[in-house]
């Protein structure tokens, strides 16, 4: 389990030791992988998969952009994560979660400071609440396995993230 | 100086690339939307003729692996694999396929008013009553 720093001191993502990639990176891998996509529409009986497959391409498109013009911009991070329960709002370590309007594709992440956030993973919204489908279930256990991770090595608050990334690198 | 001032200046030489894959996923877009098609085509065809992705990689004489990657959507495919595409499964991925169903036109025209002249029932043997 490593922290990779994508963007500047705003954006950071869990790289976990049996995968390829960054969170960010493999899961937006995975959301413009067609065959991916086809068979995850299949085995979650979505009606009309063609529709699916077109909606989600659009979707990690959109995000896409959102991240490309946040990394050109001088917008914060904040205006894409928000709490992921109105008990994260002042939490410290809060659980978020990564929304663009009438978009499908979610990214969790832990807030370390203001305007400072670690993707621990993500996911394709497939019920209303986080609970009720078994991907979102894994989220949740990642994000606390995270914050596990980050409290186990001393962080608290930002200056300790940054102590702890010192350490890795 | 802070932690965070030491750890930026240590990774300002560090070069992760989520970003500029990012970048690239942006620059490249209608490339990869033609690719994301295609590769939808090619799933729903095989699925319609029964073929795994192992078959057709048999038929279009190319490993598996290339099959892997068509049908993810994210490959700048040559016309060489475009042609090949078409062929063997007839789903249409180039101009081409239109441009030959169309030049095929006449012959349909051809025989199917053959069909309505054969059904149609001649005018001297209609009664009238």
């Amino acid at each position: 389990m490593k922290i990779i720093h994508i963007f500047a001191d705003v954006l950071f993502a869990f790289h976990y030791d049996n995968e390829v990639s960054n969170e960010y990176e493999r899961l937006m891998d995975l959301w413009t992988d067609v065959a991916f996509l086809k068979q995850f529409a299949e085995n979650n009986a979505v009606s009309n998969v063609s529709k699916f497959i077109r909606g989600i391409l659009q979707d990690a498109e959109q995000i896409q952009d959102f991240l490309k013009n946040l990394s050109q911009g001088d917008q914060p991070f904040e205006l894409y994560f928000q709490p992921l329960q109105n008990s994260e709002y002042n939490r410290l370590l809060g659980f978020q979660k990564g929304k663009v309007r009438r978009n499908r594709l979610r990214y969790y992440a832990i807030k370390i400071g203001d305007n400072c956030f670690v993707i621990t993973g993500g996911a394709i919204k497939m019920s209303q609440t986080m609970q009720q489908h078994p991907d979102t279930v894994k989220e949740l256990i990642k994000l606390k396995a995270a914050k596990t991770y980050l409290n186990k090595n001393g962080v608290f608050d930002e200056d300790s993230f940054y102590e702890l990334l010192i350490e890795q690198s | 100086m802070t932690n965070k001032e030491k750890f930026l200046a240590l990774v300002s030489a560090e070069n992760d690339d989520t970003l500029e894959k990012n970048s690239e996923r942006v620059k490249n877009r209608a490339m990869l939307r033609e690719s994301q098609l295609i590769a939808m085509k090619v799933l729903m065809k095989l699925d319609e003729l029964g073929w795994s992705q192992k078959e057709l990689a048999k038929r279009m004489d190319v490993s598996p692996q290339q099959i892997t990657k068509i049908v993810s959507g994210k490959e700048n495919l040559t016309i060489e694999t475009q042609i090949k595409l078409q062929t063997i499964l007839d789903i249409p991925v180039l101009a081409s396929y239109y441009e030959n169903k169309i030049e095929t036109l006449p012959e349909w025209v051809v025989n199917i008013k053959k069909g309505i002249e054969k059904i149609s029932v001649p005018a001297h043997q209609v009664a009238v009553h």
